[in-house]
């Protein structure tokens, strides 16, 4: 299976280098994707002649991930695997994503919450968020999804063709997994452990969380509503 | 007729924002596309200060206590739709504009590795 590791950055300047040597040594292809930084990310990456998409404006974590899709559908991968470049996810568990992928699952999440495994589990505030979601997910999908807001995700074709088509720009990783439910793809899970951020500030601020979690469990409720297929 | 004076100040300030509307389009800085909702609503606005007799009917069949309640009710109505279209309109921008900064990285990577490549 040709596979590529989509490492989505932002403003991490301080991190990408070490991340994408351990994916350069781990043997993965990969691509850097830099949306929109307004720091030194990109001189970073040619510095050390990364492989790098150049987003010219932030569009946010889903349509950086959307632009590796879509690399990947361009480049003929088997699979992708969306790979933090903040050092949150380790690279000895992308063999097990990739186990799921050939076992015929057409998305494999890695989550923290399958198995009590240590490492990061998030603070106990983000873990009720998660739980909420995660029971949204099971009331519109019937599926229960341990760690619906984990980007440590492996793509099948399949995936990637409709994420292609079709993923949610500023919090997209519940969503799609909704989409892709919705779409008759099989979403599978694998146990892993995360760290703490090497440095960065995640995605989801403390500020803005109520509004995610709004906007999120709107987002799954009006799309396993509406079963619209593959827009956009 | 009473409220004679009120119906011709409605037309005058139709028929300025009217002007000023179409002096937007024709500079180019308003679509016409977009403009016509705007347009459509000040040439009600004339036709109703013309014969406002249609109004009041309506507003008394529909059980509006004063004609101006009912006026109000239409203009805000006009408003939200109005609004809800930019909204549309936005969303619909974002999503182009999304796909093109997605085009042009994925274009320049292409030109880069074709480059790397006659280099060699």
């Amino acid at each position: 299976m040709k596979t590529l590791l989509i490492i989505p950055a932002y403003n991490e300047a301080r991190n990408i280098a070490g991340v994408a040597q351990a994916v350069a040594e781990a043997g993965y292809d990969f691509i850097v994707i830099n949306d929109g930084s307004t720091d030194d990310t990109l001189e970073v990456c040619r510095e050390h002649d990364l492989p790098v998409l150049d987003l010219k404006q932030n569009l946010g974590i889903g349509g950086a991930v959307q632009a590796g899709h879509k690399y990947a559908l361009e480049n003929g991968y088997d699979v992708d695997v969306q790979f933090d470049g903040d050092g949150q996810h380790d690279i000895r568990y992308v063999p097990p994503l990739l186990d799921l992928i050939e076992q015929g699952a057409d998305l494999a999440i890695g989550s923290r919450f399958v198995e009590r495994t240590e490492g990061f589990r998030s603070s106990f505030m983000r873990r009720i968020g998660i739980r909420w979601l995660s029971g949204c997910i099971c009331l519109f999908s019937g599926r229960r999804i341990t760690d619906p807001t984990s980007g440590f995700r492996a793509c099948s074709k399949r995936s990637i063709s409709l994420f292609c088509r079709n993923y949610p720009t500023d919090y997209p990783e519940p969503e799609s997994i909704v989409t892709a439910i919705g779409n008759g793809l099989s979403v599978q899970e694998a146990p892993v452990i995360m760290h703490e951020r090497v440095g960065g500030a995640s995605s989801i601020r403390a500020l803005g969380s109520i509004y995610y979690m709004v906007k999120v469990s709107l987002a799954i409720a009006i799309m396993s509503l509406s079963r619209s297929k593959g827009m956009k | 007729m009473e409220g004679l004076t009120l119906r011709i100040a409605i037309i005058i300030v139709c028929i300025v924002f009217l002007a000023a509307v179409s002096r937007q389009v024709a500079h180019g800085k308003l679509l016409l596309k977009y403009s016509l909702l705007w347009m459509t609503l000040a040439v009600a606005s004339i036709v109703a200060a013309l014969f406002p007799d249609p109004l009041f009917t309506i507003s008394n069949a529909l059980g509006f206590e004063a004609p101006s309640n009912f006026i109000f009710f239409t203009a805000l109505f006009f408003l939200l739709a109005i609004c809800l279209s930019l909204s549309i309109i936005v969303s619909k921008q974002a999503t182009r504009i999304k796909n093109l900064v997605q085009q042009e990285a994925l274009i320049e990577k292409r030109l880069e590795s074709l480059e790397s490549k006659d280099a060699r």
